[in-house]
């Protein structure tokens, strides 16, 4: 049986915290079923590699035109625009069966983006984009985000409250609250790595199954992680069991179909240690 | 040494790869040696 490639989207960052990118990777990039999207080569035309600045108009669909002109003059407009097209085209490849499964590197993560506002370190709302793209262009329904950065993703909840074709789970320290499809898990200041799991385990049997998602958006973050600047008390390997829980419950319900984006956390060993660990979750 | 993870090009026919898993040669291609293409790196958060 032929097996369904994982994708995985990069690009150069500047930053500390992917320093050990792509060389970090040694253990799965050489593996037959997983591929590389890769940019940005600034002496080369657009079309050479595949993964392509998203047009202005795609963010336009989601995001103010005002909103963008603020982005731009932040001087970070186009490591958010290759961030976001890492995921849009992640989740394309998907849809059209190039790919089972990716996970993203981003420089700025999604989700507190919301239609007209930024912030914490967010430019563009990367899942909302990508699903709204398959949503217009290919006749996609339903998507599930779930989203495990240690922070309330504002801009996603704002995105989405009143959107039902999305189903949004967000675990965090906000009180626990429903609306639509839009659902707040609290999670304690400090917790355990097994209370987690509980919880998530919990809001998957309650929420994503019934929903029936064509594909699920985690928004993944380890800042929650001891040591990270959103510490709730986890440890690095509550990411690796939390791969093996989502992957699991994609499998079960939309045919292995995930993108992982990458959104909060810091340290570059955690980089390191967590981030080719997930994606061989992903390939295995 | 090549460079997991970059690309290379061939200057003679055009030829272009990806380097999947480092070794301790460089890439020949048209008798000669393949050029690394360099990335520019783009801003992040941290």
């Amino acid at each position: 049986m032929r097996v369904m490639p994982t994708g995985i989207f990069f690009h150069y960052q500047q930053g500390e915290r992917l320093k050990d990118f792509p060389q970090a990777l040694d253990q799965v990039l050489d593996k037959d079923d997983v591929f590389l999207y890769d940019a940005f080569y600034p002496s080369k035309p657009r079309s050479c590699f595949d993964l392509e600045p998203i047009p202005i108009e795609t963010l336009h669909k989601i995001h103010s035109s005002e909103m963008v002109d603020r982005v731009k003059a932040t001087g970070n407009y186009e490591g958010a625009l290759y961030s976001v097209s890492g995921s849009l085209a992640a989740a394309v490849k998907i849809w059209l069966g190039k790919i089972i499964n990716a996970f993203v590197f981003t420089g700025y993560g999604d989700h507190h983006v919301g239609s007209n506002f930024f912030g914490g370190g967010c430019y563009f709302n990367g899942a909302a984009i990508a699903i709204h793209e398959l949503q217009e262009k290919f006749g996609a329904k339903r998507f599930a985000i779930i989203d495990t950065d240690a922070h309330h993703g504002d801009g996603t909840w704002e995105l989405f409250e009143n959107n039902p074709t999305v189903l949004y789970i967000c675990f965090c320290s906000g009180s626990s609250q429903e609306k639509n499809q839009n659902v707040n898990i609290h999670i304690p200041s400090k917790v355990r790595d097994s209370d987690y799991l509980a919880l998530a385990k919990d809001a998957f049997h309650k929420w994503v199954k019934p929903f029936q998602p064509e594909i699920i958006f985690w928004n993944w973050g380890y800042d929650g992680t001891i040591g990270e600047y959103g510490d709730i008390g986890l440890s690095p390997d509550f990411h690796i069991q939390m791969t093996e829980e989502i992957k699991g419950l994609a499998q079960g319900i939309c045919e292995g179909r995930l993108i992982i984006i990458l959104c909060g956390g810091s340290r570059r060993d955690l980089a390191v240690y967590l981030i080719p660990r997930i994606i061989k979750i992903l390939v295995d | 040494m090549s460079q997991l993870g970059k690309r290379y090009r061939c200057q003679v026919c055009g030829t272009e790869i990806l380097c999947t898993k480092a070794g301790e040669g460089n890439p020949v291609c048209c008798d000669k040696e393949m050029e690394v293409q360099e990335p520019r790196p783009l801003p992040s958060s941290d």
